[in-house]
């Protein structure tokens, strides 16, 4: 274990960590609630993303996929053969990280647009596969029936829900930490900077750009499962579309691309406005909030291309003057 | 038999479509090495104009069809100069959040300023198809298709023989030789871009005699459009007329063979197999 350096960042994140784990005892509106419980399952989602796209570097649009098995995988399972979503989550996540592994396969020797073509290609024929299939009800989508319980993972309240995905988003971003210590990080970091490079020293790229995307898929898959359970409707077009996808890429690189907290930080800036706008204006108006991530994720692509945590570090070494290494990606050698 | 013919026939004209919104982004990227991912939002941009040219002056499409491009031109042009410039310097996730972000948003202003009601021009020609053999031609369809091969001859001529086309060809091949030659790349990727969208509008406009518009029309053209440009391979013409053919002919035969949702797993296949056994696509190419 490192000794943890009790600096300006440590002492936020603390106080991060603090608010959110007493919210739901503060907060009694259902609305905000719901807010906080989309910016938690945003931001593993994000986490998740962060896997494939942050640390690996393939910028994959097709994650939404995933999230869809996953959702589909507990659904089914509980409805028809009365499995509890525990355990179908577990088993969508094995199906999805299959599926990721399978089809993955292929997408290993692309590059650039052409891996980004493949993955929303990928997306969007299993999204239309999934609305044409019968035995998952198609394009009419699935209702979960509402039985509350505990193994069915369907509450009455919104606190359930809001520390179950606040632990899983924990799990996801210990799970971000581990690998980024392990060996494989460290490949993954080598095949982001320089995939040629990482092949001529040794590195298996195809193998662990492999790994990465069976862990993200199978987060993705559990993130999927959490959203049947809490929104108790499951429809292609809402889990399945490249919107998704995108949301999930823009909430990582907002915050910070490749960095453990940029998830959080992403879905904390984003999420919060997009509820906002999405609930208060009805009809037409609810595009106002895709009008505002797409403002973000253009202002990103133009003006900070290390999201929040790239900023926040330009600020730090302007006040400190000091030269210590910035962002994770500001190495990059890629012009 | 008849059916298939027919199926044969419909599917080159709806390649022709594909070729000509492909062009303009078969150019962008051969040019400037980027992928210009709110082309979606391009074409449906385009196709408003043409569309708002009926409803406000009554123009036929055909007639606003220069206009629109015109505005598109413009378009392209602040676009690089304020948009796709500054995310040059990005790594490339980055730079892909520009586009994409911007297809984002002209999408869900489209749909506040216009709402999302399916728009089209009542033409008197829309329906009208003429008969070849026992076929059934669409004429809009048929003069789409024309002008996506007058097109696609037009950028030939223009990118071989005028001093312009000559200096976005050599930006094309160095960016920095060319800039030592005395050209201004700056200018010369404004312009390719604006050229770029201003196919697109000529795309839009021509499919707005026989389609209507909502805010995400353009996406499943957009996406149809990428994999027509990946099958010639990318920043080649001649391949994004080719790989358009063949990617109108698959979905149209292939949604009467199996069903017309499946549209896009057919193209989709067809862009699996060219990446498996040629990945620079069907006349090679720069892959990348």
């Amino acid at each position: 274990m490192r000794k943890i350096k009790w600096n300006l960042e440590t002492v936020l994140f603390l106080i991060l960590f603090l608010i959110l784990v007493i919210l739901p005892l503060i907060v009694k509106s259902p609305y905000l609630m719901d807010t906080a419980i989309t910016v938690l399952l945003f931001a593993f989602l994000g986490n998740a993303w962060n896997i494939v796209g942050g640390l690996s570097g393939q910028a994959s649009l097709g994650q939404s996929a995933y999230y869809g098995i996953g959702a589909y995988t507990s659904t089914i399972l509980m409805i028809k053969f009365g499995i509890s979503p525990w355990i179908g989550m577990l088993l969508g996540a094995g199906i999805a990280s299959c599926a990721a592994i399978i089809l993955g396969y292929p997408s290993l020797r692309l590059k650039g647009p052409y891996f980004v073509f493949f993955t929303i290609g990928f997306a969007e024929s299993i999204r239309v596969l999934f609305l044409t299939w019968d035995w998952v009800e198609g394009s009419r989508g699935i209702i979960v029936p509402y039985e509350t319980g505990l193994n069915k993972m369907i509450f009455f309240g919104k606190e359930p829900y809001y520390y179950i995905i606040f632990l899983f988003l924990i799990l996801g971003m210990m799970i971000t930490y581990l690998i980024r210590q392990s060996k494989m990080g460290r490949y993954c970091i080598a095949i982001r900077e320089d995939d040629i490079m990482a092949q001529a020293i040794g590195i298996n790229t195809a193998l662990y750009k492999t790994y990465a995307f069976a862990i993200s898929a199978a987060l993705m898959a559990i993130g999927g499962s959490f959203y049947a359970q809490y929104v108790l409707f499951i429809h292609p077009n809402d889990l399945m579309s490249l919107n998704n996808s995108l949301i999930f890429m823009l909430i990582a690189v907002a915050g910070g691309i490749g960095r453990l907290f940029g998830p959080l930080i992403g879905a904390l800036a984003i999420m919060p406005l997009w509820e906002y706008f999405r609930s208060t204006f009805g009809g037409r108006y609810a595009g106002l909030g895709i009008v505002f991530a797409g403002m973000v994720i253009l202002l990103i692509g133009t003006v900070a291309p290390y999201g929040i945590l790239g900023i926040w570090d330009v600020l730090k070494r302007k006040r400190t003057k000091s030269t210590q290494k910035g962002g994770q990606l500001e190495n990059e050698t890629r012009k | 038999m008849n059916i298939i013919s027919q199926a044969i026939v419909n599917g080159i004209l709806l390649g022709g479509m594909y070729s000509l919104i492909a062009i303009g982004l078969t150019l962008i990227w051969g040019v400037m090495r980027i992928i210009n991912w709110a082309h979606g939002a391009m074409v449906m941009l385009s196709m408003y104009l043409a569309f708002f040219g009926y409803a406000f002056f009554g123009f036929d499409p055909l007639i606003s069809l220069p206009f629109v491009a015109i505005i598109m031109f413009i378009f392209g042009y602040f676009l690089q100069m304020f948009l796709i410039q500054p995310s040059l310097n990005s790594p490339w996730i980055s730079r892909l959040c520009a586009t994409f972000g911007l297809m984002m948003l002209l999408e869900s202003l489209a749909l506040i300023l216009w709402s999302s009601d399916w728009k089209a021009i009542p033409l008197n020609y829309g329906t009208w198809t003429f008969n070849m053999g026992g076929i059934l031609i669409s004429f809009p369809r048929f003069i789409a298709f024309l002008l996506a091969l007058l097109m696609a001859l037009g950028l030939h001529l223009f990118l071989n023989h005028t001093e312009m086309g000559k200096a976005i060809k050599a930006t094309a091949q160095d960016r920095e030789i060319a800039g030592l030659m005395g050209i201004n790349t700056l200018q010369i990727y404004r312009i390719t871009f604006g050229l770029g969208l201003a196919i697109t509008g000529v795309a839009g406009a021509s499919l707005m005699t026989f389609y209507y518009v909502f805010p995400k029309v353009g996406f499943p053209f957009a996406l149809t459009a990428y994999i027509v440009c990946v099958l010639g391979g990318l920043g080649r013409l001649n391949g994004a007329i080719l790989g358009g053919l063949i990617i109108g002919v698959a979905q149209s035969v292939g949604a009467y063979l199996i069903s017309p949702e499946y549209k896009m797993v057919i193209s989709f296949a067809f862009f699996l197999a060219v990446l498996y056994f040629r990945p620079g696509g069907i006349f090679g190419g720069v892959t990348e």
